[in-house]
């Protein structure tokens, strides 16, 4: 599971803008383990997994057909990831119910995606893609937030420079 | 070959004596198969309690698992706003144009 989480944040950290529906699909997956841990409490770990493989192959498989809304809502899932991910790392003692944040954080998400479309998903991708990576390695605090840190800017910055290569091949054409 | 399967069935556990009162739990239970497989995915829940007065019938109280409901709730909730705020930055850029 571990290696899988990795393998998925390394991706989204490096693609998530430029293959879309693997941000969304990668969300989806996020989203059936929230889902899994509601629905399949007390059940083994391979449920909860199937569950969200399958949630997360549904959502891939939506981004095509339905590309600007499901990035909408992956940008929910990964706003509410991000600040459910902070939460837990830096234990922040916060007077509000952790569901409620994670939606309110999720809607800044949506409503960023919508407004910034390109580089609300490159920010988004990159902050969820290296939480995904750095949640599974298992790091003390000070390395975990170095390390994610680090994959934050490296991901943006390539997938920045991905996304102006693109622009300029598409003008000089 | 078989195919994907979906089966629901209720069964109840062994009766609890609680005081003078008898008290069975009731479970669903959901089994999803895939095809050619003997094995599935099982989710098990708790849906009611059988309670049995001596010389009475038996009383069946559901089990209403409320923080879950509230739980997914607040997500679709999430979730629909979501798809709200898209709908609602469409139409306004669209009649901008």
């Amino acid at each position: 599971m571990a290696i899988f989480e990795i393998l998925l944040g390394s991706a989204l950290l490096v693609a998530g803008r430029r293959f879309f529906w693997l941000f969304v699909g990668a969300m989806g997956f996020v989203l059936g383990l929230i889902l899994a841990a509601v629905l399949f409490k007390g059940q083994p770990e391979w449920v909860v997994i199937v569950a969200s493989l399958v949630l997360g192959l549904i959502g891939a498989g939506l981004a095509r057909a339905f590309q600007q809304l499901m990035l909408v809502l992956a940008g929910f899932v990964a706003g509410g990831y991000i600040i459910s991910f902070l939460i837990r790392l830096f234990q922040f003692n916060i007077p509000v119910n952790p569901q409620v944040l994670f939606v309110l954080c999720g809607l800044i998400g949506a409503a960023l995606v919508t407004s910034l479309f390109d580089w609300a998903v490159i920010a988004l991708s990159s902050i969820s893609g290296a939480t995904m990576v750095a949640d599974n390695l298992r790091l003390s605090l000070q390395n975990t937030t170095i390390l994610i840190l680090v994959l934050v800017v490296f991901g943006i910055a390539l997938q920045a420079g991905w996304l102006r290569w693109g622009k300029r091949t598409v003008v000089q054409r | 070959m078989s195919r994907f399967s979906v089966s629901i069935k209720k069964s109840s556990g062994s009766p609890i004596q609680a005081g003078n009162l008898k008290v069975t739990p009731v479970s669903q239970e959901v089994v999803f198969r895939a095809p050619g497989q003997s094995n599935g995915l099982v989710w098990n829940r708790p849906v009611a309690v059988g309670v049995q007065a001596p010389g009475d019938e038996m009383q069946v109280l559901p089990v209403y698992d409320r923080t879950r409901l509230a739980q997914l709730l607040i997500l679709g909730a999430g979730l629909l706003g979501s798809a709200l705020i898209w709908l609602i930055f469409r139409k306004r850029s669209n009649s901008k144009v």
